[in-house]
């Protein structure tokens, strides 16, 4: 089963890549709203491939969270440090993009996540060092755009390939199956208007949690702690064997409250 | 002709090879833009006045506020976490759409996570021009 799973991931990640290809040929980060909307209701076939893109990336996340969960209830680990190290780096890049593809829409949603992310940067300190890598005072889209079609496919791709060891999947059509149920059984969110009034916005469901922090006046560094908490324990999971059962339990503890933080 | 022992396999190991090269090169363009970055861009808008129909406009990244006798200028940005703020006419209040913060017309928090009055933007009137920034 943990076998199966780990290979409708690698599955669910081909699809959204591939979806993601078609997307991109329609998608201007200049005109980055408008391009949305064309290929959603314009172009032929646009919203299949953008609801694709969209929930086969959900999916993978979905999926990989499950393989993680699978891992770590394992007695003991099988694979190298090199390849546990390079999938907490994927694991963080598949965040990243998901995030970053999230701004890409431009919407109202889209944009104030962006704003949030450059706030929580720029109030950060230390952090604020990377605010240059993700500011753009023309083009507020390029620099996410830069990150979602390019750096971090790259960084992922890499990363994953010294995991994985192979894209190369049987279940092709498991993963291109999955998609198209969700298609069929969940609704995508839909896009706001950029100068709508009077609406409430939220980030990606994953950044719920923090986001609820920072509504209840939470500082953002703290909210920062809180969200890279489970990759510092991540890393010591591999290193500290006598501490696993300890993380463990911090995790559960962890996902239990964040969720909690979420659902507020 | 010399016969070259290639396959596919050898063809992907050997392509793999160059992906740390291009992981690192990822990060080139980052850096050149974080050196050659400006935090700062003085920016001016000129507005005439009588495009300002209603006594609160947003423009932008930027709200105008029409009082009787001045104008003042915020920026849009919530001081909480730099969302861009609503009109709430009804209420006669800014309202941030990501967290609820809530400030009057005249660019003080009312309530919300925010701890700061907005952010005031320099302006001033030429020739029935409104000059921002």
């Amino acid at each position: 089963m943990p076998y199966m799973i780990s290979w409708i991931t690698v599955a669910l990640f081909n699809v959204s890549i591939f979806s993601g290809l078609v997307v991109a040929f329609v998608y201007k980060p200049s005109l980055a709203y408008e391009s949305v909307q064309k290929l959603t209701f314009l172009v032929p076939y646009g919203d299949i491939f953008r609801e694709l893109h969209y929930f086969s990336s959900e999916a993978f996340l979905v999926m990989t969270l499950v393989h993680v969960v699978l891992e770590l209830r394992k007695k003991e680990i099988v694979i190298s440090a090199t390849s546990w190290n390079y999938s907490l780096l994927a694991l963080g890049a598949l965040f990243f993009v998901m995030f970053t593809g999230y701004v890409l829409k431009a919407d109202l949603s889209g944009l104030s996540a962006g704003e949030v992310a450059l706030s929580l940067l720029k109030q950060t300190p230390g952090m604020n060092f990377f605010l240059p890598l993700f500011e753009d005072t023309s083009l507020f889209v390029w620099k996410f755009y830069l990150w979602h079609i390019l750096f971090l496919p790259i960084i992922l791709v890499y990363a994953l390939l010294l995991h994985v060891k192979t894209f190369r999947t049987k279940m092709w059509s498991i993963g291109l199956g999955v998609s198209v149920l969700c298609m069929v059984f969940f609704t995508m969110p839909r896009d706001i208007a950029p100068d709508m009034m009077g609406v409430h916005v939220t980030g990606p469901w994953f950044f719920k949690g923090a986001e609820n922090l920072l509504m209840f006046g939470i500082h953002p560094v703290v909210v920062d702690v809180v969200m890279f908490f489970p990759f510092a324990l991540l890393v010591c999971y591999f290193y500290k064997p006598f501490w696993r059962t300890g993380i463990r339990i911090v995790l559960i503890l962890w996902s239990v409250a964040y969720a909690i933080f979420s659902f507020i | 002709m010399r016969d070259v022992d290639t396959n596919r396999r050898f063809f992907v190991k050997n392509s793999i090879k160059f992906l740390p090269y291009l992981a690192v090169g990822t990060f080139i363009y980052p850096l050149v833009s974080y050196v050659r970055y400006e935090e700062i861009q003085k920016v001016s808008i000129a507005i005439p006045l009588l495009e300002i129909k209603s006594n609160i406009t947003k423009i932008g990244k930027v709200l105008v506020y029409k009082k009787e006798k001045e104008v003042v200028v915020y920026s849009a940005h919530c001081t909480h976490m730099g969302c861009i703020l609503n009109i709430d006419a009804s209420k006669e209040r800014f309202v941030c759409p990501c967290h609820s913060s809530e400030f009057s017309y005249d660019g003080v928090r009312l309530k919300g996570p925010a701890k700061r009055n907005l952010d005031i933007i320099s302006s001033h009137i030429k020739d029935k021009i409104l000059y921002i920034g």
